[in-house]
């Protein structure tokens, strides 16, 4: 593909050490996305996505742990910045909203002191220019009398506000990459539909890289570029939103596609079975025991990632055979 | 606001109330009989005329009813009579003393708030690493030990045997060391346990993470998003302690010899003074209450949710 990545993801792993063992929340993920463009990263709850934005922006609290990887921003490598000059990308280069609506913003503040910390933190500006920033912000993301919200206190906004709050407050510093972990989950359908085309304006007007993790196939389709699935842990299938969507390679995606209600279909069909514990993961395909084209080949290792097609890659032994002719590479 | 604070003093009736009947009801259960101690401490012949003569005087052949009754009908004249060591207004007696009292328990409040505030919150911020099991075994241990004991302890090592602080009295800043250190570390232990609980529980919420997120610095997140989500529950231990220590005031002040209330009840209570008794407990019941309600207050503006709330 002919972009350049703003931020580049190189086999990052963070793992968490227990009492029962070591569990590999993200292990050996990779994946890149470009100024402009948005990224849905899916899977199931559980599956790693939130931990993988954590590691970016090196939030890891103990017992987790980044074991190895790289992350580029511009290629810059953020995990060899030092504690502080690590504080100045949180915020200005990435920013993250986050899925806990209720929980997000610090309840004995006001919404005009959490947004404008972010602004002082980063700038050297008068307390009047940021305040007047805020309010811009808290307009640009569709909140009616800014300067009267601003005074309020989080338990005042309703659900949707609250996001439109957290959104503004992520891009309050115009940031290169902004990683949004289920903007809209806890939203209803509605709210939802005007946060995402807030969202996808936004993006336009400002030029910011989108990492959108959600478990909503939907949400992805209406917005991301390209998709990344992951799977216990590891990404396995990537590629450009409607060849994963039209052709997907990996059973998992073929799977989780499936289980999507749609008007025309009345029955849903369910994956079988459980997601593979993320402690002492097998030394084979994870989605072995729950796949209905394994063969012997996929007893041996974990398959890598490989391309299948232009800018469209899976991770599994099969992936190439179940694509049709018109959708390979070569 | 104001339908809010008039509601809380009409509570005081009912407390006042209950507090005047429970320790009437116990004084007249003890042991002892006043009207022989005051003869006695007068060097008077302890003749069964001039006990009883002295009985009727001071109005205790009365039944209980008649003499509770009259007692409060005084109270109600804000007169809460005379003492009978003494034979001064129990009010006056109180008020001369109160001073005293007031220096100890606050010095004892700020020792407790600079020494648990630290603690805990370094407790929280370095779990599981030295500074926390020694900070934790302390606490234990302050909880623990009673306060005469550790008072004595204290008087042992600090005035008798390195002579850094006075053994007992009221004077200078030196004098008030001992006594405040003795009633306030019982209550900085507890003290720092809850906020290393709470400071715990506030960094562990979302919204630190997203402090974090956002970049800003460290003392930032920790002094102004957590630390103030982390003093509500221990504000409203902050008021309870008060009342706490008033109560413990009065063991402290008996052993370092410090003229205060606590002591004046103490010493009332071997001799029997039944109107300094009555008095000083309806007193400290005031004295709790309006401490509490001081600790309302602080909440209410430590805490929009509940000041805007009841704004409504």
């Amino acid at each position: 593909m002919s972009f350049v990545p703003v931020l580049k993801v190189h086999n990052l792993s963070t793992h968490f050490q227990t009492r029962h063992g070591v569990i590999k929340a993200v292990d050996g993920v990779h994946f890149m996305v470009a100024a402009g463009k948005t990224l849905g990263l899916v899977g199931e709850s559980g599956c790693g996505k939130s931990v993988t934005a954590l590691s970016i922006l090196r939030l890891i609290e103990p017992p987790g742990r980044i074991c190895s990887g790289e992350v580029w921003l511009n290629g810059c490598d953020l995990f060899k910045l030092s504690t502080k000059q690590m504080r100045q990308v949180r915020g200005r280069e990435i920013a993250l909203v986050f899925q806990e609506l209720m929980t997000s913003l610090n309840p004995v503040l006001t919404i005009g002191t959490q947004l404008t910390e972010t602004i002082f933190s980063h700038e050297d500006v008068s307390q009047a220019e940021a305040r007047r920033r805020a309010a811009e912000l808290l307009a640009m993301v569709g909140i009616p009398d800014p300067e009267g919200q601003m005074r309020r206190y989080p338990f005042q906004l309703s659900g949707g506000m609250r996001q439109r709050v957290m959104i503004a407050m992520a891009l309050s510093l115009r940031p290169k990459v902004l990683i949004a972990d289920e903007p809209t989950t806890a939203l209803d359908v509605t709210v939802q539909a005007q946060i995402l085309a807030e969202l996808k304006r936004l993006q336009e007007e400002l030029g910011m890289a989108i990492i959108l993790i959600t478990h909503d196939l939907g949400v992805v389709a209406a917005m991301a570029d390209e998709v990344a699935v992951m799977y216990a842990g590891s990404i396995v299938e990537f590629g450009p939103v409607e060849k994963v969507f039209d052709y997907p390679a990996h059973p998992y995606t073929r799977s989780l596609l499936r289980s999507v209600p749609r008007l025309s279909r009345e029955e849903l069909a369910p994956i079988e079975g459980q997601p593979p514990t993320l402690l002492n993961l097998p030394a084979h395909c994870a989605f072995l025991s729950r796949c209905p084209k394994a063969g012997a080949e996929c007893l041996r290792e974990t398959p890598e990632l490989r391309e299948i097609g232009p800018g469209h890659a899976a991770a599994c032994y099969r992936a190439f055979q179940s694509l049709p002719e018109e959708a390979r590479c070569g | 606001m104001g339908r809010y604070l008039l509601k809380r003093f009409l509570y005081l009736i009912p407390i006042m109330l209950g507090v005047s009947i429970i320790t009437f009801a116990l004084i007249n259960l003890a042991p002892g009989d006043p009207a022989e101690l005051i003869l006695q401490a007068d060097g008077m012949e302890l003749t069964r005329e001039a006990v009883e003569a002295l009985r009727e005087e001071l109005g205790l052949n009365d039944p209980f009813y008649v003499r509770y009754g009259r007692w409060l009908w005084n109270v109600c004249r804000l007169d809460l009579g005379e003492s009978f060591r003494t034979g001064r207004p129990v009010t006056e007696e109180i008020f001369y003393r109160l001073p005293a009292t007031i220096e100890l328990t606050f010095a004892a409040l700020v020792f407790m708030v600079i020494v648990a505030l630290p603690a805990g919150i370094l407790s929280a911020l370095y779990r599981h690493t030295l500074i926390d099991h020694l900070n934790r075994l302390w606490a234990l241990l302050g909880a623990s030990l009673p306060g005469f004991w550790l008072g004595l302890m204290l008087i042992y090592l600090f005035a008798v045997r390195l002579g850094l602080l006075p053994v007992m009295g009221r004077g200078s800043l030196h004098h008030l060391v001992l006594p405040a250190v003795t009633l306030g570390f019982g209550m900085a232990a507890v003290y720092t346990r809850i906020l290393r609980a709470s400071m715990l529980e506030a960094l562990g919420q979302e919204y630190i993470r997203v402090a974090r997120a956002k970049g800003l610095k460290e003392k930032w997140v920790i002094g102004r998003h957590a630390l103030k989500n982390a003093l509500l529950p221990a504000v409203t231990l902050l008021g309870m302690s008060f009342g706490h220590l008033l109560g413990g005031a009065a063991i402290v002040e008996t052993i370092f010899a410090w003229p205060g209330v606590g002591k004046f009840a103490v010493d009332s209570i071997f001799n029997r003074d039944y109107p300094v008794i009555q008095g000083y407990a309806l007193f400290m019941a005031v004295v709790f209450v309006l401490a509490n309600l001081m600790v309302d207050l602080s909440y209410v503006s430590l805490d929009p949710r509940i000041r805007l709330e009841r704004g409504k």
